[in-house]
């Protein structure tokens, strides 16, 4: 198997020359060229994608449009690898679709690299997509899934064959090759599916939520199976989930998406430490930020009254936003409150406490703690907050 | 199994009408036809025979018009069940593909399906007639004979098979349509996202994914046209000028037809009939079996 890589990743440096060479000759590049004496396939050129002004509206039956996807902008490095996260609903698996050219877009460009693709069918773009329920071929062995993509793309057999092999050794089904989709479990299948969308050697890997179906340990495992390919084989990548944790920890960036609207695009933990919008600050973290009515008079940011700290803002209502680790328990603090709840989960001590007069509850984690029992009085202060406007949700703090 | 027991006679108030029924109407009779294939000089009056033994079989095989019945039908078989399956699975995957009029086509496909046998004889009659009809005028036929005592064994047994093959359209086109639309699209999609052009599509995806309705339309369709009958009676029975009941000369008899024919032939035992059901259920049993063998390699259930 390291064999295998090493080989794979030197053919792969060799190849950017030739490729570089035979795109510059083409002025549409087959993404399916194929060394003609190698054991590996080769892998192209990492491209950048740009999503531009994309927008994809639904005409329903009642003739009412639903918009799924409006105005979005995104561009992609080369070989990196983005999490596309939102909630159920947002419009990512559309913009997904898109991508992979199973949706038209009502409006907007797609390139990969410096092409134009907006228009071309699936077959014509050089992608490989991983669907949620992988859609393997039932009546077709692991090998002929596999291979299938390149019997179409008129591979010769025994060529076809090592390249399936390979693949099926990168993801670690080496061994599974003659049985039938439904004689897998699902990581299994969800390696069969990701080698059969990478056989091709895609210019662009994406991935529909394929980690949903698959139990709580084998999605940590396959999850970091995944970066792992998508550094080794350098393609660039989408990766559409709802699930906010896989997202931050398998991206090298993160777009969340709310609405059909792009939100905010950044590395995980700035869009963790930095949300730019209450949506964004409220979809990240676990357990969840809180949120707690609050407003600003005479350049006060007050909390039923009680003068939280300076802002330089115009009266306006707000929601103050606090992580729950971002409280600090403090007998000076601004913030007093009874403790409701206090549950030890090792490492930490998380409190869940009543905030005086407010009749409102909020988490907070603080490092593990003795001593601390229900009824208590307490005081906090903050090492850090959020104020965000109460209408637009927009951040001012 | 201790449910089963204790509920065994709700199980047989159930099961009784039912088994009744069946036991009057269709085991009571197989098993006296293979009794009276057996019995040479069967009378049906008085249920007197004359020992048992081969007799009718080698009376029934050894009798041209025998062999003459055997020959039309497989021809039938064998020419018009691959076309109807083909032309059924490509109407049925067009109209699949199609969103606007769908119901429409569906319904034109289906009529034949409700309609009489014999008015679609008729309608038959006059489309291929000599003088008037409209396949030899649409085709420039001069007074060409399809189904008149001037015709011959192919040009009737050709309209036979324009016949049976639209007759037997709609059925299959409904049962495999059916399973067309239970295909996951996501599959399409894939095969889409893999690069297949329409031809591998069709070719590695919808018929693999079909073949169980395949496998049930190709079994059901061989049995019902070795039954083949009433078409043939519907074409060619009673017609103007008509020879026979089964074409000039009843040059396009069948099985079905010998067998009723021997029935109520005078001078011919009952056994001979039987003998030839019999025949005709053991040949059936055999396609069916080599079917079954094939689809063990092919059918992706």
């Amino acid at each position: 198997m390291k064999e295998f890589l090493k080989k794979f990743k030197k053919k792969n440096e060799v190849s950017e020359e030739t490729d570089t060479l035979e795109q510059t000759k083409n002025a549409a590049p087959e993404p399916q060229e194929v060394v003609k004496t190698g054991e590996a396939p080769i892998v192209h050129e990492s491209i950048e994608l740009r999503l531009d002004n994309l927008t994809k509206e639904f005409v329903q039956k009642s003739k009412a449009i639903t918009v799924a996807v409006k105005n979005f902008s995104v561009t992609i490095p080369a070989g990196k690898l983005i999490g596309l996260l939102g909630p159920s609903g947002c419009g990512k698996s559309t913009t997904l679709y898109m991508v992979a050219g199973l949706h038209k877009p009502t409006g907007g460009n797609i390139y990969f690299g410096e092409e134009d693709v907006t228009n071309l069918p699936p077959e014509k773009r050089g992608i490989g997509l991983v669907f949620q329920n992988y859609a393997l071929y039932p009546h077709m062995s692991v090998k002929q899934n596999i291979m299938f993509p390149l019997e179409n793309m008129k591979v010769p057999k025994e060529e076809a064959l090592k390249r399936a092999q390979f693949m099926a050794e990168l993801v670690h089904i080496g061994d599974l090759m003659d049985r039938k989709p439904n004689q897998l479990s699902g990581g299994q299948q969800q390696r069969v599916a990701i080698a059969r969308a990478l056989v091709k050697m895609p210019r662009v890997l994406l991935l529909d939520e394929p980690l949903s179906n698959l139990d709580a340990r084998l999605r940590l495992q396959t999850r970091e199976e995944i970066k792992r390919i998508q550094r080794e084989t350098g393609i660039t990548t989408i990766f559409v989930t709802h699930d906010q944790e896989e997202a931050m920890s398998i991206s090298d960036e993160i777009v969340v998406m709310n609405n059909g609207l792009k939100q905010q695009m950044d590395h995980p933990q700035t869009v963790y430490d930095e949300p730019i919008n209450e949506f964004v600050a409220k979809f990240l973290g676990n357990p969840p930020i809180n949120i707690i009515d609050g407003k600003i008079e005479n350049k006060k940011l007050l909390v039923n009254s009680n003068h939280i700290e300076d802002v330089d803002f115009s009266d306006q209502d707000v929601h103050i936003g606090l992580r729950p680790e971002f409280f600090v328990i403090d007998p000076e603090g601004v913030i007093e409150a009874e403790i409701e709840i206090v549950e030890h989960i090792g490492r930490d001590t998380m409190l869940i406490c009543k905030l005086e007069e407010l009749n409102e509850t909020f988490r907070a984690i603080i490092p593990a703690s003795r001593g601390l029992n229900i009824g208590q009085k307490i005081r906090f202060s903050y090492s850090k907050l959020f104020v965000f406007n109460k209408e637009t949700g927009e951040r001012l703090i | 199994m201790l449910e089963f027991k204790k509920d065994g006679w709700k199980a047989a108030i159930a099961l009784g009408p039912t088994l009744l029924l069946l036991s009057v109407f269709t085991f009571y009779p197989i098993i006296n036809a293979v009794l009276m294939a057996f019995k040479q000089d069967y009378v049906f009056l008085s249920g007197t025979y004359n020992g048992i033994g081969f007799g009718n079989f080698v009376t029934i095989l050894s009798d041209p018009k025998f062999l003459d019945a055997l020959k039309n039908t497989s021809i039938m078989v064998f020419i018009s069940v691959p076309l109807t399956i083909i032309l059924s699975l490509l109407l049925a995957v067009a109209l699949n593909s199609v969103k606007k009029l769908r119901g429409f086509f569906q319904t034109v496909f289906f009529l034949p399906y409700v309609t009489n046998t014999i008015a679609l004889g008729l309608v038959f009659n006059v489309v291929f007639h000599k003088d008037y009809g409209l396949f030899n005028s649409v085709f420039g036929l001069e007074l060409v004979d399809w189904l008149g005592s001037g015709t011959t064994y192919w040009r009737a047994m050709f309209v036979l098979m324009v016949y049976t093959i639209w007759n037997g359209l709609a059925f299959k086109i409904i049962v495999l349509l059916s399973g067309l639309q239970s295909i996951d699209k996501q599959y399409y999609q894939a095969a889409s996202v893999d690069g297949a052009n329409r031809k591998r599509v069709f070719g590695k995806i919808t018929v693999p994914l079909l073949s169980p309705m395949i496998l049930y339309v190709t079994i059901t369709s061989f049995i019902g046209a070795f039954k083949v009958y009433t078409s043939v009676i519907a074409l060619f029975g009673k017609g103007a000028g008509q020879t026979g009941a089964y074409g000039p000369d009843n040059m396009l008899i069948t099985v079905v037809g010998y067998i009723y024919e021997k029935l109520w032939a005078s001078g011919t035992p009952f056994g001979v009939a039987a003998a030839g059901s019999i025949i005709l259920f053991i040949i059936i049993l055999l396609i069916t079996l080599v079917q079954f063998w094939i689809s063990k390699k092919r059918v992706h259930y």
